[in-house]
């Protein structure tokens, strides 16, 4: 080791308590950011996770009518021949776990009294549920049998509105394929409560024979949806389906396959800003570890001034006694960054491990995007180590450098006198 | 051969608008192996005078050839490098670096050194870390405190930390070494031993020493005695360059 690390390694070890408290704000700065990155990106991933779970699915194909007009929801722009899609998709990209067809249309749900508009869905209840979350979310009740064809499960937030319980009907009245109005009545089997998750996409669901009770026989298939296995980050998750996505229009030209991201758009954007305000954090509060970094070595200069005279009295340039201090700020800063490092990993691991309770943190606030029974789990980003410990060095490294100078800037004559 | 010759050396400060002449037209010629005291009560210049031979401060108007060069050709760097090379110091409070052995303490000039040369482009490599080591445990050696070698100074008495500051003077083998009151802060019985150990010194390797003093027990053991008073050589017991007659010099 030079003589200059090992000079500043000891008198860093021999002033423990100056560097400890500066070490210490350093390390909770550097904890807190990875930390709070960790439960953006978690929250992230859990924003995804219910899109993915409710409504864009991992990966959605559509005929590219459907997709043009999609916010009219058009029962005319349908899938040809959906069960041929369907092997199609899973044929194409081993990476799909399962497939289910949806339809998506427009009722006015009413209790007789009063009505309300509100989006439908109709569903294959068996493979619906290999693809989405819906099925596991029926807190009341039971999910739809697969050819019960007056049974609708329903979104408690619509029941409730209806003044309607589990075992009442429900009217619903549509709009059909052949262009007429039609109503009919179905048997709420199942409450669902999840409803941020349903939000764009359908908050009463049918079985396709019920559907097509309502709408008419020939009622299309209006979207695939597909599923595969969970991807350890949301970056990888991200990038599978679009991949998944580019595959599937090689294999089907006809239709239009789109990845999450196309529907994460917003979110993703959103995502962007939201990490500026944590790299704002950061900075924050490493400015406020740079002000301690520069006390503590202007105290360790004040506390040598007979040192540098010595020093430069043996022939040491002024540019090595600057050295000598910087490296001590550089110690100081490693030591608590890497400190913060552990931190941060701690709190990340209780929070990928163990996760937060949306309702326990927010009880009942509607956070849009994100289900309040949902439980948020810290993500690893090892990036934001890498930029959380680079950063500590980097803040610790320009603020040792102001005390340093004035070191360096002494006149060994009377840094000798120095009392 | 003279080591040092100082020329109308002339050093004033300024205190806003107050001029105070530390120096004022000092006359002196130290040769080599000298083992000199400049006395004289406070504020005659002493202090200065030993930061002026040690490159440490420039005189005003004058000029000090140190065998050979003119100090007064060279820049910043120039004079580090001179400290670095040719001078030693030994101070009042002793000054070991704290954090470091006795045996790291007699090394760090030796370590600046070898530093600056490896640092120098198209120089000579400085002297290795086990050449290095070996010649600071030959010094701690000679000063009596080879079983201190490991020992941090705090663990040290003031005679022991000031024969560790001896030997960091010593140990690059300068031609000369430069004490500001190095027995101020010892007893008169350490004081004693630490000055037979320096002139102990002078008397095998030759190495000049100038003292700045007020201790009779150097007074005693020097061989030239140079009094400064208000800046100027009052007295010089060899009858260079000296105003008047001071005491004689001792073997």
């Amino acid at each position: 080791m030079g003589v200059l690390w090992k000079i500043a390694l000891r008198n860093v070890l021999r002033h423990g308590k100056r560097t400890a408290i500066t070490g210490i704000v350093m390390m909770v700065g550097i904890g807190l950011f990875i930390a709070y990155d960790s439960i953006l990106a978690g929250m992230d991933r859990i924003s995804i996770d219910t899109m993915i779970d409710y409504s864009s699915s991992y990966l959605k194909v559509r005929t590219p009518g459907y997709v043009a007009d999609a916010m009219g929801l058009p029962l005319d722009k349908g899938i040809a021949d959906p069960e041929a899609v369907m092997a199609a998709i899973l044929k194409a990209d081993p990476g799909v776990s399962a497939v289910a067809p949806r339809t998506l249309f427009l009722v006015q749900a009413s209790n007789y009294i009063d009505s309300s508009p509100q989006m439908a869905a109709a569903v294959d209840p068996l493979r619906d549920r290999e693809v989405f979350k819906v099925a596991s979310d029926v807190h009341e009740g039971s999910w739809l049998r697969p050819t019960a064809d007056r049974e609708a499960v329903v979104a408690m937030s619509v029941a409730r509105d209806l003044g309607l319980k589990l075992g009442d009907s429900i009217l619903l009245s549509a709009r059909t394929i052949y262009d007429n109005d039609n109503a009919d009545e179905f048997l709420i089997v199942g409450l669902i409560d999840n409803t941020a998750g349903l939000s764009g996409t359908g908050s009463i669901y049918l079985s396709y024979p019920a559907a097509r009770a309502l709408l008419g026989e020939g009622l299309p298939v209006t979207e695939i949806d597909a599923a595969a296995p969970r991807a350890a980050s949301l970056d990888a998750e991200l990038a599978g389906s679009a991949k998944a996505a580019s595959l599937l229009a090689a294999a089907l030209p006809a239709l239009t396959s789109q990845p999450i991201g196309e529907f994460a758009k917003d979110y993703l954007a959103l995502r962007e800003s939201k990490s500026k305000g944590s790299f704002m954090l950061i900075v924050m509060i490493l400015l406020i570890a740079a002000v301690g970094i520069v006390n503590t070595i202007l105290m360790s200069v004040y506390s040598r001034v007979r040192e540098i005279g010595v020093l430069r009295a043996y022939g040491m340039t002024a540019a090595d006694v600057k050295k000598l201090f910087v490296r001590e700020g550089l110690i100081t800063g490693a030591a608590g960054s890497a400190a913060g490092l552990v931190l941060g990993g701690l709190l990340v691991w209780y929070m990928a491990s163990a996760g937060l309770s949306i309702s326990g943190l927010f009880g009942n606030l509607d956070l849009g995007a994100i289900p309040v029974n949902a439980v948020l789990r810290g993500e690893w980003k090892p990036g934001s180590f890498v930029t959380g410990f680079a950063f500590g060095l980097l803040v610790s490294w320009l603020a040792a450098r102001i005390p340093a100078k004035r070191a360096a800037r002494m006149q060994p004559t009377d840094a000798l006198r120095f009392v | 051969m003279s080591v040092l010759e100082l020329s109308k050396i002339t050093r004033v400060y300024r205190k806003g608008e107050t001029e105070v002449r530390a120096l004022d037209g000092i006359d002196l010629c130290i040769e080599a192996g000298e083992f000199l005291a400049i006395v004289g009560p406070s504020g005659s210049g002493k202090t200065t005078m030993l930061n002026i031979l040690g490159c440490l401060d420039s005189p005003t108007t004058g000029s000090i050839v140190y065998d050979g060069t003119d100090l007064g050709k060279l820049d910043e760097a120039g004079l580090s490098a001179y400290r670095r090379d040719r001078i030693s110091f030994v101070f009042q409070s002793f000054n070991l670096i704290p954090v470091l052995t006795v045996r790291e303490n007699v090394e760090l000039p030796l370590v600046i050194e070898a530093r600056a040369r490896r640092g120098k482009k198209g120089a000579e490599g400085g002297r290795g870390d086990a050449e290095i080591k070996a010649l600071a445990l030959k010094m701690i050696e000679a000063v009596g405190l080879s079983d201190k070698a490991d020992r941090y100074p705090r663990e040290l008495s003031g005679g022991q930390e000031q024969r560790v500051a001896i030997a960091r003077a010593l140990v690059k083998t300068p031609l000369v070494v430069l004490a500001d009151e190095p027995t101020a802060n010892l007893d008169s019985k350490t004081a004693g031993e630490i000055l037979d150990l320096m002139k102990d010194i002078n008397a095998k390797m030759g190495t000049t020493f100038i003292f700045s003093t007020h201790d009779r027990l150097v007074m005693e053991r020097a061989r030239r005695i140079v009094t400064l008073h208000d800046g100027r050589v009052a007295t010089d017991s060899s009858g260079a360059g000296a105003t008047g007659a001071g005491p004689a010099g001792r073997a």
